[in-house]
């Protein structure tokens, strides 16, 4: 019920108001490759699984890297849903906008250290960006100062 | 005009794509890196691993779709992936191989509350 009606100039001024402004969403649906099953992963020992066993359970990583002598094979995979709003007006000669978006960077997944010899030493879980951002130990280099010849 | 109710589709594929048959053939202990690069080219990656090396081939697909409805955008992106990778070990022998083929299996699927 109203109780006073809108006076004609106010009326004017929202209608003016509204026209003038604009609010916009967007709902995003993502998915990037596929999780790997959680029992493949605690299936594989610290110790004494290798590197066979490793892609047979989980299939080709997404990510090799050299790590010291060893190196570190990734799995990632991404589901996320995220909005991602706009709100723009125009009153006279000002204008204004405003976004809001939750959309989730990370990326979760699985990394697997291996030493020199393809035996598995550690796993872990989290997130790619986190997981691989560890201080990189030294690269294997190989010696081959032999003795100069006719020295 | 551009509040006008629409709707899109797009499918993007990067390389091309891996055959299982092919990578089947990639045998640990006997194929060489000459037999990798006969059966599936050059590859996208080469990754050195000390005296080793390992190399990655790739084929990925995404799947986009989208519903405009004036003020409201639902979209949905689905990416997946071929992926074989080869390891060798200092001589260029294959010592292992990890396949994983799921590219078919991208999506068309826009999301509803």
């Amino acid at each position: 019920m109203f109780s006073k009606p809108l006076h004609p100039r106010r009326a004017l001024a929202l209608v003016a108001l509204l026209s003038a402004s604009c609010v916009t969403g967007d709902y995003n649906q993502t998915r990037v490759f596929q999780p790997v099953p959680g029992e493949a992963v605690q299936s594989l020992e610290v110790g004494r699984s290798g590197l066979d066993e490793a892609l047979a359970s989980l299939g080709a990583p997404l990510q090799v890297i050299e790590l010291g002598a060893g190196a570190a094979l990734a799995w990632g995979w991404k589901e996320s849903t995220d909005w991602n709003v706009t709100g723009s007006a125009s009153i006279g000669s000002v204008r204004g906008r405003l976004q809001f978006a939750d959309a989730a960077l990370q990326f979760p997944g699985v990394v697997l250290f291996f030493d020199g010899e393809w035996t598995l030493v550690a796993k872990e879980k989290g997130f790619l960006s986190e997981l691989l951002l560890r201080p990189q130990l030294p690269r294997f280099v190989e010696d081959d100062s032999s003795p100069a010849a006719g020295a | 005009m551009t509040v006008l109710p629409g709707c899109f589709f797009s499918r993007s594929r990067t390389n091309p794509e891996l055959s299982p048959e092919l990578a089947s053939q990639i045998i640990p202990a006997q194929s060489t890196a000459a037999d990798v690069t006969e059966l599936l080219g050059a590859p996208n990656e080469v990754v050195q691993l000390g005296l080793r090396t390992a190399w990655r081939y790739e084929h990925t697909v995404e799947k986009q779709s989208a519903a405009f409805l004036v003020f409201l955008g639902l979209r949905g992106v689905d990416t997946q992936s071929d992926r074989v990778w080869v390891f060798f070990d200092s001589e260029g022998n294959v010592t292992n191989i990890g396949t994983q083929f799921q590219a078919s299996e991208a999506e068309y699927d826009v999301p509803i509350f």
